[in-house]
């Protein structure tokens, strides 16, 4: 998976491209957790997102569960594929999505 | 013609998560690049990573064998392992309720393959572990 960050302040946007998996999310995880001490705002642009799974999930609510502490996440541009998949978990119930 | 008729090969893989991208190429392999973008093969990618993901993680198994066939449109894939046997379908529903700050994800895998599968079956045969999905494409 591709991840593309772009961050203004303390706000941070973060694009991602390809499959949100079991191998690729933990990756991700790891990759901004650094990031994630200095901002407020994130916003994960999720268009170019083949399909994602549970591993996937996981690192949403990591995320959310963080960013919830200190200011908001808002995940945007989700396709079908995977705006089914939050709502078969209820996952379109817990986090923001533009 | 979409769909072909196919008897695949076994793939066999080792249990570890990098062989991922292996059993996604040979899913793909069993169908018409016609047929690759399509939401329904989506879902069989996502299963497939849900179920290789658990044998991994939780099994101790020491091999994983795939075996994928279309038939009529549809697509049938069974895993193999020999680890310990497990009926993911006899697993309590996660609790999809809490909210953000409460929520965990044990159990949601096998609850995402079932809501997106036509068919999920397990049994336990030749000392291994038989999950098989099937989906119409």
């Amino acid at each position: 998976m591709n991840v593309k960050k772009t961050k203004e302040a303390s706000k941070l946007v973060i694009a991602l491209e390809g499959k949100f998996d079991a191998i690729s999310a933990p990756q991700f995880e790891e990759e901004i957790s650094n990031d994630l001490n200095s901002i407020t705002e994130l916003y994960i642009d999720m268009q170019a997102v083949e399909y994602i799974s549970s591993a996937g999930l996981r690192t949403l609510l990591y995320l959310q569960q963080t960013m919830q502490e200190k200011g908001r996440m808002v995940i945007r541009n989700v396709p079908e594929i995977v705006s089914s998949v939050f709502e078969v978990t209820g996952f379109d119930e817990i986090i923001t999505i533009e | 013609m979409e769909t072909v008729s196919k008897k695949s090969e076994v793939l066999h893989v080792t249990p570890d998560i990098s062989e991922l991208e292996r059993v996604q190429e040979y899913i793909n392999s069993l169908v018409d690049p016609a047929v690759k973008a399509r939401k329904s093969l989506l879902k069989i990618h996502i299963a497939a990573d849900e179920i290789f993901s658990n044998i991994v993680n939780h099994s101790n198994a020491t091999f994983v064998n795939v075996q994928g066939q279309v038939i009529d449109h549809e697509m049938c894939i069974t895993f193999y392992d020999d680890g310990v046997p497990f009926n993911p379908l006899l697993q309590e529903a996660p609790d999809l309720v809490a909210d953000a700050s409460k929520r965990k994800i044990g159990g949601l895998g096998i609850f995402i393959t079932c809501k997106t599968m036509d068919k999920v079956a397990y049994q336990y045969e030749n000392n291994m572990n038989q999950l098989t999905i099937t989906q119409r494409l």
